[in-house]
């Protein structure tokens, strides 16, 4: 009598928190079925972030769990996971609406050749894929790659960078579309005033259709002397490259400050930008594209004393930091939650951080990417 | 018109009357059409038994109007009212659930649906299984698979 039928069995758990709905999956034969359909998994909206901090290249590859976010809470734990073999050894890229992005270099074959492999993991599937190489599209080389999600037809595409001249001032574009399972190239290109040696130091891809990519501080590159330089005026490292998924435009903002690393986000659909001063961190938005006006949204008062390690947005309104803790044991970090909202920042206590790991703030994909 | 409120009357499975205004039952999407109609005779609810209805019926009136309302006060005591009313036993909540999906009331389904996840967030598979009475139909090499998989997750 009391059973209630499976259909309404799935409206209950599409309510429940991620981490609720997968363990969920051992109740039952029935409540696996149901957790595991395909169009339950779609249309499943996860109310809840989470901070996962990943880490490459290090003796186990692993991924710690350091918070989980619903709209009201923050809760914190510092928890470890082993990541998939595939990525064991890989370049973490990063991270869009819940996939990773990763590249792994080795050699194989007789003679000797350098193969690159394209991977896509999702942390909630344990599931990695492998994309098909980009085409060498230009003798000039250079590719850089960010995963993005193109919201407008709902599917992922991995951007691909690369220079179109000898002088590595023009930028082109091409991208590989998952559904299509197909590379193409954009028609958009950007002419930049300086060459750039590297492209891309930051780089960070929203779920609403945006790919931002800073080149940083040092990333000027003089084809005269050869060398790294950091060019007098407007250098080039104050510019952030956006990428549009949708319509495959090309945007450039010039950020107004010279620093020494930041933190891209969006604020309201609009670029922000978070930089740590002296005492404040503070956070601008970009007004519009156009006019290239900045204003200054957020200065809040920094923790005391400590170097800032990195950055993660957890919500429009909330943002955690990782900090270096004074007497500095090298693996551990300490970590606050700023909220935008009140100007006020909690600690969140500390975990173990190596330099390889990143910050990344994931909302869970519960769809198969096979 | 009069101005006197038009009443409808609707029968339960097991054959009690009620008799609701008219504007709370326009909220109830399956019995709408038959309400518009002008239908005077008492509406038969087979699947909703009378207990069951009387709740849905003071869980409506008491929501008409007052969701939408501003006042803080108001939502502030609507919520705890909420509260109250949905300290019932599993068996009463699983049916609330049937009786707000089988006349299409959407505060209702949602409200309950969200307080039945709510208490099943943090609890144990076994503790689960028990409110759902779902037997545990894995052998257990295929229990402790499912479980490898997301054991990460336990506790977050």
């Amino acid at each position: 009598m009391n059973d209630l039928p499976g259909e309404l069995v799935a409206v209950i758990l599409s309510k429940l928190p991620v981490n609720s709905l997968l363990l969920s999956r051992a109740v039952s034969k029935i409540w696996l079925e149901i957790i595991d359909d395909l169009s339950f998994r779609k249309t499943y909206e996860s109310k809840s972030c989470m901070i996962l901090g990943l880490c490459c290249r290090d003796r186990n590859d692993s991924t710690t769990v350091f918070c989980t976010m619903t709209s009201d809470r923050v809760s914190v734990v510092a928890k470890e996971m082993i990541t998939a073999e595939e990525i064991r050894y890989c370049h973490l890229g990063n991270c869009c609406n819940g996939l990773f992005y990763f590249n792994k270099y080795h050699m194989i074959g007789q003679p000797r050749r350098l193969v690159r492999e394209l991977l896509v993991f999702n942390p909630f599937m344990k599931e990695t894929l492998k994309l098909p190489d980009a085409p060498k599209w230009s003798p000039y080389g250079h590719n850089e790659f960010v995963l993005g999600f193109d919201p407008s037809t709902g599917t992922f595409k991995l951007l691909d960078l690369f220079f179109e001249d000898a002088d590595r001032k023009k930028v082109r574009a091409a991208t590989f579309n998952f559904k299509t399972q197909s590379w193409g190239i954009c028609k958009a290109s950007r002419h930049l005033s300086h060459p750039v040696r590297s492209l891309i130091l930051l780089k960070h891809a929203t779920d609403t259709g945006n790919v931002y990519l800073w080149t940083g501080k040092n990333c000027m590159y003089n084809s005269e002397v050869g060398s790294l330089m950091q060019m007098p005026d407007r250098p080039l490292g104050q510019v952030i490259l956006s990428f549009d998924m949708a319509k495959e435009e090309f945007q450039s903002a010039w950020f107004p400050k010279r620093v020494h690393s930041m933190h891209i986000t969006e604020i309201d659909g609009k670029l922000a930008v978070c930089t740590s001063g002296v005492k404040y961190i503070n956070i601008d938005v970009l007004v519009d594209y156009k006019t290239q006006k900045w204003i200054r949204r957020f200065q809040i008062l920094k923790p005391p004393l400590r170097i800032l390690v990195d950055f993660c947005a957890l919500s429009e309104k909330k943002i955690i930091v990782a900090y270096l803790p004074e007497e500095s044991v090298i693996s551990t970090k300490q970590f606050y939650l700023l909220d935008l909202g009140t100007g006020e920042w909690t600690g969140l206590g500390k975990g173990r951080f190596t330099r390889r790991n990143k910050l990344f703030s994931v909302r869970p994909n519960l769809v198969s990417l096979k | 018109m009069s101005s006197k409120k038009k009443v409808i009357t609707l029968r339960s499975s097991d054959g009690e009357i009620f008799e609701v205004e008219e504007a709370v039952a326009l909220e109830w999407l399956t019995i709408k059409p038959l309400v518009e109609s002008g239908c005077t005779d008492a509406i038969p609810l087979p699947q909703v038994t009378g207990n069951i209805l009387a709740k849905v019926i003071e869980y409506c009136k008491k929501h008409i109007g007052a969701s939408e309302s501003e006042d803080r006060k108001i939502l502030y005591e609507l919520e705890s009212w909420d509260a109250d009313f949905i300290k019932v036993d599993q068996g009463t909540l699983f049916d609330l659930i049937r009786a707000a999906d089988y006349l299409t009331i959407k505060t209702l389904f949602e409200f309950t649906c969200q307080t039945v996840a709510d208490t099943i967030k943090h609890k144990t598979i076994e503790e689960v299984r028990h409110i759902f009475r779902e037997s545990n139909d894995f052998t257990p090499e295929e229990e402790k698979e499912i479980r490898g998989k997301s054991w990460w997750l336990q506790g977050l």
